[in-house]
């Protein structure tokens, strides 16, 4: 029996022009990658792709339950933070909310809108959101491109915890080369418009954010830099 | 909800200036009298009780016009502004209907409905309807793009994005569009009473017309232009209580 949740064959975007192209790439259960490479090369476009937000040709094999956070928040002001949070649900649990809740470090602020948040714990809540619905696939977009580096920092050690007690596969597009190292088991370099090469990631999880000190880190940061 | 002091302070400046300007003779008593034979012409009026039923027909008028109008103009703006061949089918016809001044319609409906309250009511809709509606048709084409992508990954039923993104996504403008209709509905219900009363406060000052009596007048015209400012801020308070979010909708925050 195949072991891959996601597969994706010969896959093409055009908007106005060619987004992607030939795109092929295959992910495992269980697998966290990450996608890295320069602003305009399809990054994003290859998650709404995944997630049916855009029109494409060519194939993509993956589950129905998907969660997706994005770049910026995406909260509904008009929601506090459990209605976000249960947004997905067909019929709200509330003790599966209280511990959704409780997993990012929420509590107590249930009732309060995303006007009344902070931007990591709006980012919070938009990852919260994405697992309530138990995916079987979670698409994270830059989900901390917009936090200040020690938010970033703190959410991405939190992010992989996170993730690692849950065992959800996970694509996750982002331009920090650093930190798709830390959460990720493989790394995708993309570059005109299709995947370019793919990186495996050595280091053991959990992974503690002072790895990025190491030269072995480094390393590797260099080579997927150099692709990019 | 704060006390807008110097916004109070003009007015009770306006009121001194008015008083001096009719002792000392600037203004001539009986085509502007003064506000204290105004308010004066007030109590009388409200002694005898007349000024309260006027009061209260042409708030029951306005608040029925202003409901059903209102939500018509919800109802035909989300399908209206959701449903594209609905919009491309009805839009011409109602945007050349929304042309004409409301109070041209009057005449016709006094010659459908008569002068009763029907024709009052129907005019007071019809003319709240087309704010109201060109307001919502609005908050529902341009609802912010990252709402319509969520709704996409996590909603799914029609019904649940109806209630859970669509109508809420949509408020802000509604609520312009509905503050738009109050004022829409006092003004139509002054003109349509103008036209063809037996109360109400248009029915007063059409009365005092005849009479020649500039104070009721005054009277009937301040208590009309204090209750849709009343009406106005009510509307507000009450919006902001109820969805305390409404801002952070329109930052797109």
């Amino acid at each position: 029996m195949s072991n891959e949740l996601v597969s994706i064959k010969c896959l093409g975007v055009k908007f106005d022009g060619i987004i992607l192209e030939k795109v092929f790439l295959n992910i495992k259960k269980g697998e966290f990658i990450s996608i890295v490479g320069k602003s305009g090369v399809g990054k994003t476009t290859l998650l709404n792709a995944i997630a049916r937000l855009v029109n494409y040709s060519g194939e993509i094999r993956s589950p129905q339950e998907i969660g997706m956070v994005f770049q910026d928040h995406s909260l509904f002001p008009w929601m506090n933070v459990e209605q976000n949070i249960s947004l997905g649900l067909e019929q709200s649990d509330s003790n599966a909310i209280s511990k959704i809740i409780k997993s990012i470090g929420l509590i107590g602020k249930e009732k309060k809108y995303p006007c009344e948040l902070s931007g990591g714990q709006r980012q919070r809540v938009a990852i919260g959101r994405a697992l309530a619905i138990k995916p079987r696939l979670l698409l994270l977009d830059e989900p901390f491109v917009n936090l200040d580096t020690f938010t970033k920092l703190g959410m991405q050690e939190w992010m992989a915890k996170l993730l690692d007690e849950n065992k959800i596969t996970t694509i996750l597009v982002t331009h920090d080369i650093e930190e798709a190292i830390l959460l990720s088991d493989k790394c995708y370099v993309m570059k005109n418009k299709r995947m370019e090469e793919e990186f495996l990631i050595p280091f053991l999880k959990p992974r503690n954010s002072k790895l990025r000190y190491s030269k072995e880190f480094q390393d590797l940061k260099q080579k997927i830099l150099e692709r990019c | 909800m704060k006390i807008n002091w110097k916004g109070a302070a003009f007015i009770i400046l306006i009121l001194l200036f008015w008083q001096g300007g009719s002792i000392v003779g600037i203004f001539n008593e009986s085509l502007f009298p003064s506000p204290l034979k105004v308010f004066s012409t007030f109590l009388d009026l409200l002694y005898s009780g007349e000024i309260l039923v006027d009061i209260s027909t042409s708030v029951w008028r306005v608040i029925v016009g202003l409901v059903v109008g209102s939500a018509l103009g919800i109802i035909f703006g989300l399908l209206v502004g959701r449903i594209f061949w609905l919009d491309k089918t009805i839009s011409l016809t109602l945007n050349i209907i929304r042309a004409l001044p409301p109070v041209a319609i009057i005449p016709l409906m006094i010659i459908w409905f008569g002068i009763g309250d029907n024709a009052k009511l129907i005019e007071i809709a019809f003319a709240v309807f087309f704010p109201v509606w060109v307001s919502t048709v609005m908050g529902v084409k341009s609802i912010n793009e990252n709402y319509l992508r969520i709704a996409r990954i996590f909603v799914k039923s029609r019904t649940q994005f109806l209630c859970k993104v669509l109508i809420p996504a949509t408020i802000p403008f509604i609520t312009n569009g509905v503050r738009i209709g109050i004022a829409i509905a006092f003004i139509m219900a002054f003109v349509s009473e103008l036209a063809g009363a037996s109360s109400g406060l248009g029915y007063r000052i059409a009365y005092a017309q005849i009479i020649y009596r500039a104070d009721i007048m005054l009277v009937a015209l301040i208590i009309l232009g204090l209750l849709a400012a009343a009406t106005d801020c009510a509307f507000v308070y009450s919006y902001t209580q109820i969805f305390p979010w409404v801002n952070s909708v329109s930052k797109g925050e």
